[in-house]
């Protein structure tokens, strides 16, 4: 061989050997149906609001993970719910903790000025990778406005698996024996075709930093989230790009407590 | 059926054309990823990603002849960030492995074979992504230089710039583990 002339062609020749004969696992196809359709149903609801879907399904585990999840079992979580079946008066709210088959905490109005706004119930579901409904389990949706500030919104489910806690709390507040904690998100949405910048390569390595792809143009907003277990139902403070400290945060979620 | 038409078809929602086109990819596209990202359960991340946008944004996609570096630029691009997380490095007997498949020379040959191989792969897999990117699409793809620019969306002297640079860092690569002085227009 000759060397002088050939190293060039050397580097196809091992660039081949080293991917000899890969090729995909058979369910790889599978799996990308299944994200596809996922994609496509939450593109659906992107359209209303991509927030919406981020309160009501990543926030759900963005502090918290089910057994089900860690185990593997859990390959697509997806959520609905219809505002038309809510309430936009608190008074309502009696008829939707009936939906919902538990009463839970809330108040009517916060004093630092946010009030009720409106609240629903809605489904949530888990499926395996064969597509079989592992776990259902209904929330509801609380939101509260002030003035023309962005809302916050009270989501609180009922866990149907033992939940444990997979990433570290930015702050902390124990309020009557409960924890709360307090974490942030950064959330970059982009196009499909959107390149990554120097900076976003060093932010996406980070914890409370995601990048999505799918959007119509570039997006960044910050969630804030408070979340809390009382009586074995979970409670999650949320809104993006907020006003509020975390001690603000945690202030509204011990008036929601009753404690304060 | 032409690639033309299944992309077309495609683009009106067919997923059936979407199907044939993955069969028609699907394992140049994982061989790919796995050379850019040096890593199998990563490069079969960067194939599922890379088909979902494929299926969810092709009507994105204006020239339908050029599907497959349309596919390319969201395939490396994908890679850029899955391939970056992790380390690249392949277990010496892995590259051993891989480099013993398909020589049919003798045994002596075949070790002093395996061993400058081990120095090509590896030193491949030592440079930077964007440059180990170049490397893959123009000596394993086989695309030009103004191809290559489509695909990474730059300019034709950046790919040049990171062809050239690569050239020099595998030359000294291979100068300095086997003496090995290679010629040619760098």
């Amino acid at each position: 061989m000759d060397r002088k002339e050939n190293w060039e062609d050397k580097i196809k020749d091992v660039l081949t050997l080293e991917c000899d004969g890969l090729t995909v696992s058979q369910d790889l196809k599978d799996r990308i149906d299944e994200k596809i359709l996922t994609s496509q149903e939450a593109g659906n609801m992107r359209h209303l609001s991509w927030k919406k879907l981020v309160i009501g399904v990543v926030a759900g585990c963005l502090l918290v993970s089910g057994g089900v999840f860690a185990a593997g079992h859990v390959v697509s979580v997806s959520s609905h719910s219809d505002w038309r079946d809510g309430c936009k008066s608190y008074s309502g709210m009696e008829q939707q903790e009936k939906k919902l088959g538990y009463e839970v905490d809330s108040v009517e109005q916060f004093t630092n000025g946010y009030r009720f706004k409106k609240a629903v119930v809605g489904e949530k579901e888990g499926r395996d990778q064969e597509k079989n409904q592992v776990y259902s389990a209904k929330f509801m949706s609380i939101e509260y406005a002030r003035e023309a500030e962005p809302t916050v919104s009270l989501y609180i489910e009922k866990p149907v698996v033992d939940f444990a806690r997979t990433k570290s709390a930015e702050a902390e507040r124990i309020c009557g024996g409960i924890n709360l904690y307090y974490a942030s998100m950064t959330y970059k949405c982009v196009p499909a075709d959107y390149e990554l910048t120097a900076e976003d390569e060093v932010n996406q390595d980070k914890d409370n930093y995601c990048i999505s792809y799918g959007s119509d143009q570039v997006e960044i907003q910050k969630s804030s989230v408070v979340d809390w277990m009382k009586n074995g139902i979970h409670y999650e403070l949320i809104g993006f790009d907020l006003n509020l400290t975390a001690d603000e945060m945690f202030d509204m979620a011990e008036e929601i407590m009753g404690t304060k | 059926m032409t690639e033309e038409m299944l992309v077309r078809q495609m683009k009106e929602g067919d997923k059936a054309s979407f199907d044939l086109l993955y069969e028609k990819y699907k394992n140049m596209a994982l061989r790919t990823a796995y050379l850019i990202t040096g890593d199998r359960s990563y490069s079969e991340d960067v194939v599922q990603d890379t088909f979902v946008k494929v299926y969810l944004h092709c009507k994105e996609l204006k020239n339908d002849s050029g599907f497959k570096a349309w596919m390319m630029q969201i395939l490396v691009r994908t890679a850029y960030r899955c391939g970056r997380k992790k380390s690249r490095e392949l277990p010496d007997d892995e590259v051993a492995q891989k480099a013993d498949t398909g020589w049919n020379i003798s045994l002596l040959e075949q070790v002093i074979m395996q061993e400058e191989a081990q120095a090509v792969a590896g030193a491949v897999r030592a440079l930077p992504m964007k440059q180990r990117a170049v490397v893959v699409l123009f000596y394993y793809q086989g695309y030009q230089i103004n191809e290559i620019a489509g695909i990474l969306g730059c300019l034709e002297g950046t790919v040049k710039s990171r062809l050239h640079t690569a050239r020099k860092q595998l030359r000294r690569a291979l100068e300095s583990d086997f003496g090995v002085t290679v010629s040619g227009a760098l």
